[in-house]
């Protein structure tokens, strides 16, 4: 007998290579999965980061205008060439370099301008002359591209109109115009009297514009006192009217003349100073912007009362308290920001969450500002005619903790709400962006796809298991797991075509469906185990099924049948009206029902599987042990099978939920998409995953809805984080609880 | 027999459509489109869901004339018109509405100069019902009602069921079509039927015209809009007015006229460099939509087309 090779225990070289190789293999591969993963959270932080900054205001230099007192204060779009109005009539436009150009205004010799109105959007002074005059001056921008990249902006301002309005001779104190597609209104004050008068305009696709004066009239009468201030919106609606005790006064123009929208309210009723210090309106002129003398700073809008079921402005914001009432007001014309000043605080502002952009001190007073159409450019114009520029970065005004998650007063809104509606098509559109209903629908649709799928998948996994034929098994359990494969987006497509109509007419007979059948189930089994023993043996184990089939059959067939007639009986003939007026909400064809049961049908095989794989693992000494001490095959399988299997069923339900969190397609198409926030199950809704699939070919790069997006990423992320993270530890748990068998 | 007055209704829905492009007539003076040599590549188009039927006409009319040039289109709604233009993905930006001033300062800080807005058709947005719905028309301020919480319009109560306006239809649930936000569509109806007011979160928020209208013919409640190019036999598109003594049919002449409320122009954006002209494709794919061919294909379509003032050319030959 031949001597054993000494090294015949030596593991060869090259399998210690491989070995060697793989360890390091699979520590890399492991690291740099978990590198990815934060590489993921990483950069969608960096993506939301931005919504959180401050505004940044910087001051980039100074300009010098002409000392006189100015009566309106404007800029171009680009933020390069700023304008005052001086009361000789004289436009100066103020170059940053170079010799600032001057426009006149044809007056007369002892004439000059004591009132004007600059209406940014329509790039209109109106001004009121001490003689008693309206002129219109239109001040277009043109912009040429300088070699270097800056810009070249020129002024062209030109006199437009002239309106013959209120008498002759008699300064106007205080002028302001509107101008809409179909109207114009024009309003004045002239020695505590005011005048208005209004004009159609009708246009033609063809370009031309014909417009008619309908009335001029003085309306003094209608005011509780003589007013200070006026102003009139740009749908050329409404004038307000402000005396000298703080009381407000809205007026509604009509065909014929002038009515009292809104009888005079004191935005400040509660302060012992009454007076208003400013006023003006926020972009879209449909909040009014107040601050006191005391420095209160309160937004009004125009919402629906509920007691007179009529708009009227009411409170809905106050912001922070300046230190004094506010020498200058401006607001932006590209969102709902606006700037503040007082003799020294200059503190920028944006009104849908209440929010203070910015804040900060200068040591001149302000008596005007503008802020550039772009909104990258703040102006303040201080009482020796010097005009300070500043730099404006803020990307992203309409975002901040409390527009995402806090409940927010929208204009036109009766009262504070979480709200989602991103995007409008004209520019005054106030983006509501509360994520607070896509959280809610994300969880709503979960909840009915669990309430569905948990069942169905853990009682068809342990039957399967447990009770099944092992012969039948074999074809069942790849059969599920092939449901897994289907692509959610033919499950939606199918939701949405075909089960959404087919659940709308049969709600009742669906209804007693999903009472019927586990009913069935239950009363068949209990009707079963009362049969004789040798009835009950002529169906071999795992086989009792067969005998359910045709019962199942029937209780389908009758319970859909009984839908109508349960229709006719409990839900007055047609459960789609019969809804709303009992329960107050909403019925939709693409509801939350649909989703449940189609979202169900995505999760179900993936617990199904886990389940039954988890359950087929439990070690068969276990079962025997339990069958052989006399336990049944039931309480074999609930007492010792599913306890010792918990780990492996949690963390099936978990990555189900996962699943179910995170599904888009079929939500996408089986829903309406509306975000709503309720429970009812005959309703729609949105979650995150649909809204980012929705909204993001409309989103421009680095806007704030992509970035708004990326937050609902981020909190989809952390949704899953957080379940997994819940799932793990409860399966280490249960792990180490059932570890001794 | 049963079936004899349904097929009534469908012919006489039918015989309406019939009737309301029938009156439409090319104006004479649009230029004949003749085609140019060495006119060849790709066309990309993103934008407009409400144009995107008329740009595939277009797009197949104008590679009759020119067999090399390849156009792709891509209709999910306005809002993705300039982003897609922006970005230089797309050479042709449809839009049911005109650009907002923000969309504006995106392309400009990029290009420098602003985007040029082409008119391509006149479109009267549309409100559909189902074709058995038996109001004869809507007030605007009805609209509002229905499809808006804001109520800017001032309707004295909210619209949630047909018997407020329709006495017989009492107890019958308003069932709310509308499109998603990136629609232009969507855009146009907030700012002129609901005057800038918010939708209610009811409406239910499709993503296509089609789907629009497909919703309310297959609902007897229901109630939506889209371009009148949309229009099916199972849905009647309903006169409007200011009030609902006021109503005015959204035909061609109505909206020539500015009677119809809801008229608009649908544009083409494009990205021109200030005094210099379109790149050959875009220049030549613009002429021929504004042609007599372009514009028969806009009838076609069921849109109403351009007087030859409103071209680019301003119907210089």
């Amino acid at each position: 007998m031949p001597d054993a090779d000494p090294n015949r225990f030596v593991t060869a070289r090259s399998t210690l290579l491989v070995d060697r190789f793989m360890t390091y293999f699979i520590k890399v591969g492991g690291l740099a999965i978990i590198a990815a993963v934060f590489a993921i959270f990483v950069f969608i932080l960096l993506e939301i980061l931005p919504l959180f900054r401050q505004a940044k205001v910087d001051a980039i230099g100074e300009r010098h205008g002409p000392a006189a007192a100015s009566l309106a204060f404007g800029v171009d779009e680009w933020g390069e060439l700023p304008f005052t109005l001086t009361p000789d009539g004289t436009f100066h436009f103020l170059p940053a370099t170079g010799e600032a150009t001057t426009f006149h205004l044809p007056l007369t010799n002892t004439e000059t301008v004591t009132a004007a109105d600059y209406d940014q959007t329509q790039q209109v002074v109106s001004v009121g002359t001490s003689n008693g005059r309206v002129l219109q001056t239109k001040i277009a921008f043109t912009n040429t591209p300088r070699e270097d990249g800056t810009k070249d902006v020129t002024a062209i301002p030109e006199v437009t109109g002239e309106f013959p309005l209120g008498e002759q001779g008699k300064p106007i104190t205080s002028i302001s115009f509107g101008e809409s597609a179909e109207a114009k209104l024009l309003a004045v004050l002239q020695e505590g009297r005011v005048q208005a008068s209004a004009f159609t305009v009708t246009r033609t696709m063809m370009g031309t514009s014909k417009v008619e004066k309908l009335w001029a009239k003085d309306f003094t009468n209608l005011l509780p006192g003589p007013p200070e201030r006026l102003l009139v919106d740009e749908k050329a609606e409404h004038i307000v009217a402000v005396d000298a005790e703080g009381r407000v006064t809205v007026l509604e123009a009509n065909e014929d003349g002038v009515e009292v929208f809104q009888p005079a309210f004191q935005p400040f009723a509660d302060l012992p100073d009454k007076r208003i210090a400013s006023i003006d309106y926020l972009f879209g002129d449909v909040s009014l912007v107040f601050t006191a003398p005391t420095g209160e700073n309160r937004i009004f809008s125009l919402y629906i009362h509920k007691d007179l079921q009529k708009r009227q402005y009411g409170q809905t914001k106050e912001l922070p308290k300046l230190e004094a009432g506010a020498t200058a007001f401006v607001h932006s014309v590209r969102n709902k920001s606006f700037l503040l000043a007082d003799n020294k605080e200059v503190s920028l502002r944006f009104a849908t969450a209440a929010t203070v952009r910015w804040q900060g001190q200068v040591d001149y007073p302000v008596r005007q500002a503008t802020i550039s159409g772009k909104y990258n450019r703040i102006f303040l114009l201080d009482d020796r005619g010097t005009v300070h520029d500043f730099s404006l970065d803020d990307k992203h005004p309409e975002s901040g903790f409390a527009a995402f998650f806090g409940k927010v007063w929208y204009e036109g809104g009766d009262k504070p709400e979480y709200s989602w509606q991103s995007s409008g098509a004209n520019d005054d559109f106030e983006p509501k962006l509360s994520l607070v209903p896509l959280i809610a629908g994300t969880l709503k649709g979960t909840f009915f796809a669990m309430l569905f799928a948990m069942p169905i998948a853990l009682l068809g996994a342990v039957y399967t298991s447990e009770f099944m034929a092992p012969r039948l098994k074999v074809y069942v359990k790849p059969t599920i797991e092939v449901m897994a494969s289907l692509p959610s987006v033919v499950l939606g497509f199918l939701a949405a075509l075909w089960l959404a109509p087919l659940i709308e007419e049969k709600v009742p007979s669906v209804l007693a469906c999903v009472v019927g059948l586990p009913a069935s189930a239950i009363l068949f089994g209990w009707f079963w185990t009362s049969l004789p023993d040798h009835l009950r043996s002529r169906i071999r184990p795992g086989y009792e099924f067969i005998a359910y089939l045709p019962v199942m059959l029937l209780t389908l067939v009758v319970c859909w049948e009984l839908g109508g007639p349960l229709e006719r009986l409990l839900f007055a003939g047609d459960f789609r009206t019969w809804w709303p007026k009992a329960t107050g909400a909403a019925f939709e064809q693409r509801n939350s029902l649909v989703v449940g049961f189609m979202m169900g049908f995505a999760v179900i095989p993936i617990i199904f599987t886990i389940v039954e794989d988890a359950l087929t693992n439990v070690p068969k000494d276990l079962r025997s042990g339990s069958l052989a001490l006399g336990a049944s095959r039931w309480q074999t399988a609930m007492r010792v099978v599913v306890p010792t299997a918990s780990a492996g069923i949690l963390s099936a339900l978990m990555i189900g939920l996962g699943r179910a969190i995170g599904e888009t397609m079929i939500v996408v198409m089986a829903t309406g998409n509306t975000a709503v926030m309720d429970l009812n199950i005959f309703n729609g809704m949105r979650t995150l995953s649909a809204n980012i699939a929705v909204e993001l070919p409309e989103a421009p790069h680095g806007g704030t809805l992509y970035r708004a997006l990326f937050l609902g990423a981020m909190l989809l992320f952390l949704m899953t984080f957080v379940v997994n993270t819940i799932a793990e530890v409860m399966r280490q748990h249960l792990r180490e609880k059932y570890k001794t068998v | 027999m049963s079936r004899t007055p349904i097929a009534c209704v469908g012919i006489l829905a039918i015989a309406c459509t019939v009737n309301l492009s029938a009156a439409v007539e090319l104006d004479p003076k649009l230029p004949e489109y003749t085609k140019v040599a060495g006119v060849s590549g790709n066309l990309n188009s993103i934008g407009s869901d409400t144009l995107n039927n008329l740009m595939t006409l277009w797009a197949e009319g104008f590679a009759e004339h020119y067999p090399n040039v390849n156009i792709q289109i891509e209709g999910k709604g306005s809002t993705t018109a300039p982003p897609a233009l922006i970005e230089g993905t797309s050479q042709l930006g449809p839009m049911s509405r005109e650009m907002k001033s923000q969309e504006i300062d995106a392309f400009e800080k990029k290009y420098g100069y602003k985007p040029t807005a082409i008119k391509v058709a006149i479109d009267a947005l549309a409100v559909f019902v189902h074709k058995d719905n038996p109001v004869k028309g809507l007030g605007l301020d009805q609209v509002d009602a229905i499809f808006s919480k804001t109520r800017k319009r001032g309707f004295a109560t909210d619209i949630t069921d047909w018997g407020v306006i329709v006495p017989e239809w009492q107890g019958k649930a308003v069932s709310v079509y509308g499109r998603n936000s990136a629609s232009g569509t969507y855009g146009f109806f907030k700012e002129h039927t609901l005057k800038k007011g918010d939708y209610k979160a009811t409406v239910k928020e499709q993503p296509g015209s089609s789907a629009v209208v497909q919703g309310v013919a297959s609902e007897l409640g229901g109630i939506g809009y889209s371009g009148i190019g949309y229009v099916t036999s199972g849905v009647r598109a309903l006169p409007l007015g200011d009030t609902a003594d006021k109503l005015v049919d959204p035909t061609y002449e109505n909206c020539l006229q500015g009677k119809y409320p809801l008229a608009r122009f649908l544009f083409v954006y494009v990205n021109k460099k200030p005094n210099e002209q379109l790149p050959t494709l875009v220049h030549e794919f613009i002429r021929y939509v504004e042609s007599k061919q372009g514009q028969e294909v806009v009838i076609k379509d069921g849109y109403f087309p351009l007087k030859a003032e409103m071209t680019l050319t301003g119907g210089a030959q």
